[in-house]
């Protein structure tokens, strides 16, 4: 056993601990989202002449599926995690016994806190979503790549500025003046008059 | 031969056949790099204007950009997580992965060679029997026979990207269940479209047309990349790949000389069947170059046998699509049915007799693909030494102009908001997809075949009358599912010995 393995060994009880609890709740997710679409499956499930399977015959066996695969799984890393315990292995497959690729996006969840700035990296695209149905894509996008640079902290006025120019003309030179791409206008005035003036300047004045 | 020879003489000799030519290349590999604006928008925007076209350019034109346009996505995918169409997504597992190691160059040269490779066995394969074998796959490949290889890759494609089997299928399964929602492909009847919880109601129309699979391509690929690195650079992790330059060495060529040999054959073979195509010709290529390599473990993490497989295969599918189209009169596929439309616009029918009554059209059309795919390696070359230097410019300045390609290419796509939405969704999910070990790509899979594999399967039992023994008394349908069931049990075996696990592409 490798020095390694043998400062790991103290923690492997907790570490197994975890990954049966996060082998439970992957389980009970599966489950949840195949239940959930197997109770749904009643609003369409009618008749097709000809086809005894009916509109729902499909999505049921898929559903059924999910909870197999669900189930076997669970059951495999359960056994794996006994097997572990029980020091029939050495556990050298289970680094990340739930499956996690090691330094995968954001690394171990187990050590990593979610910042203010983590959750604002997830939240302003949808806010930006939110946005440009109603003050125009021409409008919020500049605001957007702003604030998108911000929290990948860049903090130079000059790069900033020259990102977003870049970014921003060559979306408008591509798509609008040359694909002609129809991109919201937003429905709120003067959003509305000042997305139509970008897209004429950029259709005849780049 | 001399057909050939004639058709290139013609092609070459003709000025406004060259232009229309060179045009087509450009357009095609730019169209094919970026997301959304794939060859088909290329496509569509361009057949109003072959009515005034001689037919023989309208069709030379079209095929042209189908061979660019599926090498295109491959350079985005390779360094940036995007591929340009869903037939380049495995060519993301590692060619992504080569360019973190500072391998972008290789990894795009590789892809360079092996579509220029694939395209023109493909093209050669074409020119030799098109009729013998549009004959007999028509024949031989009914519903059934379709269902079966839609398994048969759905077996040996289901773990990858993944950290377990059991993780590959549940995405796999995932995928199936997205492509439910949306009409069902006998009845047309809508399913998923309302819903009722704990007395809740909604109903959307969005959903009563289906999720399309490119808002979520982008959304796990593109979209979660950057989460990925913008919560890295938050927590002050900042990972810069190498602007390498140089091409891989005929060494490293001779090395996997057998997967591009076995991804030609199954890029041509899924490329000839209709619906079927260049999307499940990569997956297939690249799961068979993954199951066959001595270097299984290393796929996923930047293996040059990955992209390989993948962009010879996808490559390899272009002339076979286009086989059933001539001699047959039956395109398989979005852009072989424009190709189509351009046939019946200037009056003429795509059959055996076109080989008789319009046989200039189809050499110079072969040999416009032949060109097309050799001059592939030209071009490649080229971007790959003047795109490669993107890479020296910090992920940071790079992200939003990626952003903004996704937004604008799932926007475009239907122009609806909610694909955007869709998009974005995706990405969340992809990026805790990617922590937990489960695979984006399985889903797009999943979800791609889907809805080609259900269609298949209820016209498969409407035809043997509901006995799924009907399906061994057609034997191409037989092995297949004999083989798929046999790739299933023994990964099965594999993952239970505890030998089964492979890093996840992300790695």
């Amino acid at each position: 056993m490798s020095p390694r393995q043998n400062e790991a060994t103290p923690d492997r009880p907790v570490a197994l601990l975890r990954s049966s609890r996060r082998a439970v709740l992957e389980w009970l997710a599966w489950t949840v989202i195949a239940g959930v679409a197997f109770l749904q499956t009643g609003n369409f499930n009618r008749e097709i002449a000809d086809y005894a399977f009916g509109a729902d015959g499909w999505p049921l066996a898929i559903c059924t599926a999910i909870v197999l695969g669900a189930t076997l799984q669970l059951a495999f890393r359960l056994r794996q995690d006994h097997r572990i315990a029980s020091g029939r292995t050495d556990g050298k497959d289970d680094a990340a016994p739930g499956g996690s690729p090691a330094g995968g996006p954001g690394g171990s969840s187990d050590t990593f806190r979610p910042s203010l700035q983590f959750v604002a990296i997830f939240l302003l695209p949808f806010v930006y979503l939110f946005l440009v149905p109603r003050l125009g894509f021409y409008v919020m996008t500049p605001f957007f790549i702003v604030a998108l640079l911000f929290l990948m902290q860049v903090r130079s006025i000059v790069t900033l500025a020259l990102v977003t120019a870049s970014a921003y003309g060559i979306a408008l030179l591509i798509f609008t003046r040359f694909f002609y791409v129809a991109l919201p206008v937003g429905r709120i005035e003067p959003f509305y008059g000042m997305n139509n003036a970008i897209i004429a300047l950029a259709r005849t004045g780049l | 031969m001399e057909s050939f020879l004639h058709g290139t003489a013609a092609l070459f000799t003709d000025p406004t056949g060259l232009l229309i030519f060179v045009c087509g290349l450009l357009g095609g590999m730019l169209f094919g790099a970026i997301p959304g604006v794939n060859m088909l928008t290329l496509g569509a925007v361009l057949l109003p204007f072959t009515i005034t076209m001689e037919p023989t350019h309208a069709v030379m034109l079209f095929s042209v950009i189908y061979c660019s346009g599926v090498f295109g996505g491959a350079i985005t995918a390779i360094l940036f997580n995007i591929p340009g169409a869903p037939e380049n997504a495995p060519t993301c597992f590692d060619g992504y992965p080569m360019t973190m190691k500072g391998q972008a160059g290789k990894a795009i040269g590789a892809a360079v060679c092996c579509s220029a490779l694939g395209g023109v066995a493909s093209a050669c394969l074409m020119m030799g029997a098109t009729g013998a074998i549009a004959n007999w796959a028509v024949r031989a490949f009914g519903p059934q026979e379709i269902f079966a290889l839609i398994f048969f890759g759905l077996a040996v494609s289901a773990s990858i990207g993944a950290s377990s089997l059991w993780k590959g299928w549940l995405s796999v399964f995932a995928g199936l269940l997205i492509a439910t929602v949306g009409t069902d492909p006998v009845g047309g009847i809508p399913r998923f479209d309302q819903w009722n919880l704990f007395g809740l109601e909604y109903r959307s129309y969005y959903l009563s047309a289906g999720i399309h699979f490119i808002p979520l391509i982008l959304g796990f690929f593109a979209v979660s990349e950057v989460l990925v690195q913008a919560t890295n650079i938050s927590r002050g992790v900042r990972e810069r790949p190498k602007a390498a330059l140089e091409f891989p060495t005929m060494a490293e060529f001779w090395r996997v000389r057998f997967t591009m040999l076995r991804s030609v054959c199954v890029g041509f073979f899924a490329g000839i069947l209709p619906g079927i195509g260049a999307t499940l010709a990569a997956f297939l290529g690249y799961s068979q170059a993954q199951r066959w390599s001595r270097n299984r473990e290393r796929f996923g993490t930047g293996e040059i046998e990955g992209v390989v497989a993948s962009e010879t295969a996808n490559n390899a599918a272009t002339g076979a699509a286009m086989i059933p189209l001539l001699a047959l009169g039956l395109p398989g596929g979005a852009l072989t049915a424009m190709i189509m439309g351009i046939f019946q616009i200037h009056g003429m029918e795509p059959g055996p007799l076109i080989f008789i009554n319009s046989g200039d059209l189809v050499w110079i059309t072969f040999a416009a693909m032949f060109w097309a795919n050799l001059l592939i390696v030209l071009l490649g070359w080229i971007q790959t030494k003047t795109v490669v230097h993107i890479l020296r410019v910090p992920f940071r300045w790079l992200a939003p102009g990626i952003l903004m390609l996704a937004i604008i290419g799932a926007f475009a796509l239907r122009n609806l908001v909610i694909d955007v939405w869709v998009m974005f969704l995706a990405g969340v999910i992809g990026y805790f997809l990617r922590a937990t070990g489960y695979s984006p790509a399985g889903i797009v899979l999943g979800l791609i075949l889907g809805k080609i594999g259900e269609s298949a399967f209820s016209k498969s039992m409407q035809l043997m009358h509901y006995d799924p023994t009907g399906f061994l008394g057609r034997p191409i349908a037989a092995v297949l599912l004999i083989l798929g069931t046999i790739a299933i049990v023994s990964s099965i075996l594999r993952e239970l010995r505890g030998s089964g696990r492979r890093p996840a592409p992300s790695d």
